[in-house]
């Protein structure tokens, strides 16, 4: 009895779902008649040349004012938010995407602290970003943020877009600072062997109001991107984890930076925004006519 | 099918079905017969003297407050608040550690009633008149409102220990709680929706009939003794800069020179204060004022509940502040001698007062109290 009731329940969920989407589209038609198209953005982690991986030791060698050392870096998890997407088109005008807000992520299963029975969020990589109902139009650049913005980062019981505690970020596996959101997070291990221990975690986290001011990426596309119902846009970017590192000389020091430490926390996001995120291409691709 | 069937699982499938016949159509014509219970508005009570309520964060979308009180949000965010299916092993409730009779604390100085078994960090706070804490929930105000709040205790390892997603199949599967959501927000039940609830109930816990209201509204000028109204001038002049106004809370955050010592940094900061949320050195070891309505039933005192009696609290103003750089300047004389200089006389006045903050018809209203009793 118990199962059919809830496969009721879940298909009312279903209809729910799709009875949501249909009034959005009606809305939708009329501004945009059948001129809206479909935007990707593909986030590529890599390290230096070639693809970043979980769970494998990178060596890193540290030239600092002190000297130079041989570190090694394993990386268990990279995680951000892109929000408040913006297109600018040739008129200079800004179209900002209603409730963009998704997460970015490349991550090993992680154990939730709970008694219940060992539920675990599942090891997950996800890269790219569709964004549909696009206004049609030429766009010559785009922008975005990496973080959610107060409105939201207040009151983590709102939902919009992908946010919601149940998103791989909320509460249910620790992404929460004091009921609000993590902006970018990397996980792993720094390895030095003459180190005493020769190991430490290394967890670098943003977060809080004060970091979304001058947490936004404006990216020029070298030619205009044309979206329509006909041409569905792609855009690329580069994520080098290793330029991530370089957010302090002294990773070993600070092997854990958060929110007790301002000014590494903007470094390191500084370090994503300018250095590790890199704009790789940008194009159409026309779409078969249905 | 009949609602009037005893299988309560048969019942939430109906009204779910009659839900979903409403939004077929996707037309706002054909708007589901529960519609109007649920948009019945709950009016807060707005006692006379009390500043304006503090309305729920205003959602982006619609510009309007996100959680307005309606009277099917807040009957399910009572029985959600009551509900140890909130709780990991089913057995810990918002209302285990939030007793109506103690002004909805606990008389623990630490409690241990968690999942967990073991003690929490800080002393189970009093829920009263929530709906005017404008400065942040958590004796150090790491949140911003109250719906983000629930997420702390709900998910602590050693408070509730819930796994949200679990919380959900839970609710989805409770035929009772289907209908409840559906009826409070129009959805099926969400981790944020529960949130909510519980938020809606927790701002309708009103305490605002008091000997002290009844004497300061002029519907009983007698409500006060003597000895009480010369303590009710005492509290405003020697506790009113924190302990202010009508809500005797600023709702703000100080240090009250109840420690020296801040350099323990472990449990992520839980014994700096505020300056775990702001980083100011100046917020080291200050906590959030407590209000002091209700406050002779609330012992013990203080954010881990150190002082037993409300002589310990009085006697710590009196003679224990400790001088520090961060202990709060109104508790020094003129800038130089710290503490609040009171007569043995004075204390016993004071206490008398407070006496008279004590709000019966709160601690005993039924529309508060745990509905599976």
């Amino acid at each position: 009895m118990k199962k059919q009731n809830l496969f009721f329940v879940a298909a009312a969920t279903l209809v729910f779902t799709s009875c949501e989407k249909t009034e959005i589209k009606e809305v939708e038609k009329i501004v945009y008649a059948e001129q809206a198209g479909t935007l990707a953005l593909s986030f590529d982690a890599r390290y230096a040349d070639a693809d970043f991986e979980l769970n494998k030791k990178y060596p890193h060698q540290l030239v600092n004012s002190n000297g130079t050392y041989d570190l090694e870096f394993e990386f268990s998890r990279l995680r951000y938010w892109v929000s408040n997407v913006k297109l600018v088109d040739k008129d200079n005008k800004e179209h900002a995407i209603p409730d963009s807000y998704y997460l970015v992520e490349e991550t090993n299963e992680i154990a939730v602290q709970h008694l219940v029975g060992g539920e675990k969020y599942p090891a997950t990589k996800r890269e790219e970003v569709t964004i549909k109902d696009i206004p049609s139009g030429e766009y010559k650049a785009i922008k975005f943020s990496i973080g959610v913005d107060q409105k939201y980062n207040d009151n983590i019981a709102l939902t919009a877009g992908e946010l919601g505690s149940l998103n791989g970020m909320g509460v249910s596996d620790g992404w929460m600072w004091f009921t609000s959101y993590k902006f970018l997070t990397l996980a792993g291990t720094i390895y030095w062997a003459e180190g005493t221990p020769n190991s430490k975690a290394l967890s670098w986290e943003t977060g809080s109001n004060e970091l979304f001011d001058g947490a936004e990426k404006t990216v020029e596309l070298t030619t205009p991107l044309k979206i329509d119902a006909q041409n569905s846009g792609k855009v690329l970017f580069n994520v080098d984890v290793k330029e991530l590192i370089s957010a302090t000389d002294l990773p070993w020091v600070n092997n854990s930076i958060g929110q007790n430490k301002k000014d590494l926390m903007i470094a390191f996001r500084d370090a994503f925004l300018s250095k590790s995120l890199t704009f790789k291409e940008a194009g159409s691709v026309s779409v078969e006519a249905d | 099918m009949s609602v009037t069937r005893k299988d309560k699982y048969s019942k939430g499938v109906f009204i779910v079905l009659v839900f979903l016949l409403g939004l077929f159509s996707c037309s706002k014509d054909d708007d589901p017969v529960i519609a109007d219970e649920e948009k019945t508005p709950f009016t807060l009570r707005q006692p006379t003297f009390f500043p304006k309520a503090v309305e729920s964060a205003v959602d982006p979308k619609t510009g309007l407050p996100s959680n307005p009180l309606t009277k099917a949000g807040v009957e399910l965010g009572r029985r959600l608040f009551f509900d140890p299916i909130l709780s990991a092993n089913k057995q810990v409730s918002c209302g285990s550690c939030h007793h109506q009779g103690k002004a909805f604390s606990d008389g623990l100085a630490i409690t241990t009633a968690g999942v967990s078994g073991k003690p929490l960090e800080r002393h189970s706070p009093t829920l009263i008149n929530l709906a005017w804490t404008d400065k942040g929930f958590f004796w150090d105000g790491g949140s911003t409102n109250l719906e983000s709040q629930a997420f702390g205790p709900l998910t602590h390892v050693d408070e509730m220990g819930m796994y949200l997603p679990v919380l959900v199949e839970r609710l989805l599967a409770d035929a009772t709680y289907v209908e409840l959501f559906l009826k409070a927000f129009g959805e099926l039940p969400s981790e944020h929706r529960t949130a909510m609830a519980l938020s809606q109930f927790q701002r309708i816990l009103v305490s605002a009939d008091t000997p002290y209201d009844l004497y300061r509204r002029g519907e009983q000028p007698d409500a006060l003794s003597a000895d009480q109204l010369r303590g009710l001038s005492l509290v405003r002049q020697k506790c009113g800069s924190c302990h202010a106004g009508e809500l005797f809370t600023d709702n703000s955050f100080h240090n009250n020179g109840i420690d020296d010592d801040f350099g323990d940094g472990s449990h992520e900061g839980i014994y700096w204060g505020r300056y775990r949320i702001t980083y100011n050195p100046l917020d080291l070891g200050a906590f959030k004022t407590p209000t002091l309505r209700n406050v002779m039933v609330s012992a013990p005192y203080m954010h881990d509940g150190r002082f037993k009696t409300i002589d310990e609290v009085l006697n710590h103003y009196r003679f224990g502040i400790k001088d520090t750089p961060v202990t709060v300047a109104v508790l020094y004389q003129n800038g130089e001698q710290v503490g609040i200089p009171m007569t043995d006389r004075e204390a016993e006045d004071i206490k008398a007062f407070l006496n008279a903050l004590t709000d019966d018809k709160f601690l005993n209203n039924r529309e508060f109290s745990n509905p599976f009793n």
